[in-house]
């Protein structure tokens, strides 16, 4: 057999005749429309949806980042206040922070910024009840405003981001100072400078708490730390917070009051 | 979709040749019809906007029957050795010549199936079969011939076996 294309054509034209039926096939297109329309729909929502998420993650991200206020921080270092300068114990810098035991970014946080000068903060008169810390604290920017002895009290800041086990130390040495004067003889300062802090603490990104401002000379004994809606006495700076300082160039690393010598500390232990 | 009684009327008018080339392309009645639907459910969804429903049905067909064969699962494969092929006692002088003819287009590859159906069963010209299939006018003249040699091979062997 060798089929001719008469053969063919007639082979392949062999059978045809069923008819199709119109109402399925467009029965078949419609729920297959629908089917794609679903499909796109889902999509879209899916598209939208990881956006959102991003954009939200994003916006996390940006609020923890670097906005160039304070972008010299890099640890515990020098640099320019990005906040308002020489307001009186109010908030500062409504930059982002970063949070608690959050690791230490350097180079995608931004702080508040500290003031030019110490904060001058009013508390009220004698025993005071209120609260140093009335919110949970992420973390503390501490401005450290160096002997003003020296730098007749308006020296570039040195600021310190003080976070994680430091900010937890930080906050408990604040909330278990004494609410009233200790009365204790304090021994004679073993240096000539004072040092000056204003401690902002970090309640939320962008949310800071009043200045606490401390005033001490080394070694620290019976130190009053003060905002404007409290004090207290006796405060101990967390060693870590000293050490940080000191690694800063702040001021040397020392221990406070509880290493005075006994023969010269006449007082009774502050804690 | 606007005009969904045209779209009826194309399915009415052109529906049994189009059923009837997808069954050819398949070789088998039930994915014919499946193709066919592909094919007509692209053209639903194009309808009024296609200015040749036809051509363009006949473009989707043959173009989701060569998709289709290109997907593994479908496992289509030509064979030189048709998985069919009748014993000595299946005799074949008392077989249609024209079945024998269709079953020998599973043989083919399926752009030469295609190249068969629309050139002999559509009776397309070679330039018509070259566009609907997006293929050079040259690759339609000799896919068709090898198309051809291999089903008169094929039926030279059949024959040949069945004497």
């Amino acid at each position: 057999m060798s089929p001719t294309e008469f053969d063919l054509r007639a082979a392949l034209r062999d059978g045809e005749g069923d008819e199709l039926d119109a109402e399925r096939v467009v029965a078949g297109a419609r729920a297959y429309r629908a089917r794609r329309r679903s499909r796109i729909l889902s999509t879209a929502a899916t598209v939208v949806c990881v956006a959102a998420v991003g954009g939200v993650v994003a916006g996390l991200v940006g609020t923890g980042g670097d906005t160039g206020h304070g972008s010299g921080l890099a640890g515990p270092a020098t640099a320019p206040t990005g906040g308002p300068s020489g307001a009186n114990g109010r908030t500062y810098g409504a930059g982002p922070v970063p949070r608690l035991n959050q690791p230490y970014n350097t180079t995608t946080l931004a702080v508040p910024g500290c003031p030019a000068a110490l904060p001058a903060t009013k508390p009220p008169a004698g025993n005071s009840t209120g609260e140093l810390l009335p919110a949970p604290i992420r973390s503390f920017v501490v401005c450290s405003y160096g002997s003003p002895q020296r730098t007749g009290g308006s020296a570039t800041p040195t600021r310190l981001l003080v976070t994680g086990n430091k900010a937890v130390a930080l906050a408990e040495s604040l909330r278990t100072a004494a609410t009233h004067p200790l009365g204790i003889s304090c021994p004679a300062p073993s240096q000539s400078r004072t040092y000056s802090l204003a401690m902002i603490g970090v309640v939320a990104p962008g949310r800071t708490l009043p200045a606490i401002t401390a005033t001490f000379t080394l070694p620290a004994c019976d130190v009053v730390v003060s905002s404007d809606t409290a004090v207290r006495y006796g405060w101990r700076p967390p060693p870590a917070l000293l050490e940080q300082l000191g690694a800063a160039g702040s001021q040397p690393a020392q221990l406070p009051s509880s290493a005075v010598t006994p023969g010269r500390n006449e007082g009774s232990p502050v804690h | 979709m606007r005009d969904e009684a045209g779209f009826r009327a194309f399915v009415e008018q052109n529906g049994a040749t189009l059923l009837h080339a997808a069954r050819l392309l398949t070789g088998d009645h039930h994915r014919g019809e499946d193709l066919v639907q592909t094919a007509l459910t692209k053209v639903y969804l194009k309808w009024g906007r296609i200015e040749a429903p036809l051509p363009y049905a006949r473009k989707a067909l043959v173009t989701a029957h060569i998709d289709q064969s290109r997907r593994k699962w479908w496992g289509e494969r030509p064979t030189e050795t048709l998985p069919e092929q009748p014993t000595a006692s299946a005799d074949v002088a008392a077989s249609d010549m024209r079945d024998e003819l269709r079953r020998m287009l599973s043989g083919l590859s399926a752009r030469e199936r295609a190249v068969v159906v629309l050139r002999y069963y559509c009776d397309l010209s070679e330039q018509d079969t070259a566009d609907t299939l997006g293929i050079p006018v040259g690759t339609v003249k000799s896919s068709c011939a090898r198309a051809l040699a291999r089903l008169r091979v094929e039926a030279a062997s059949t024959s040949g076996g069945a004497r």
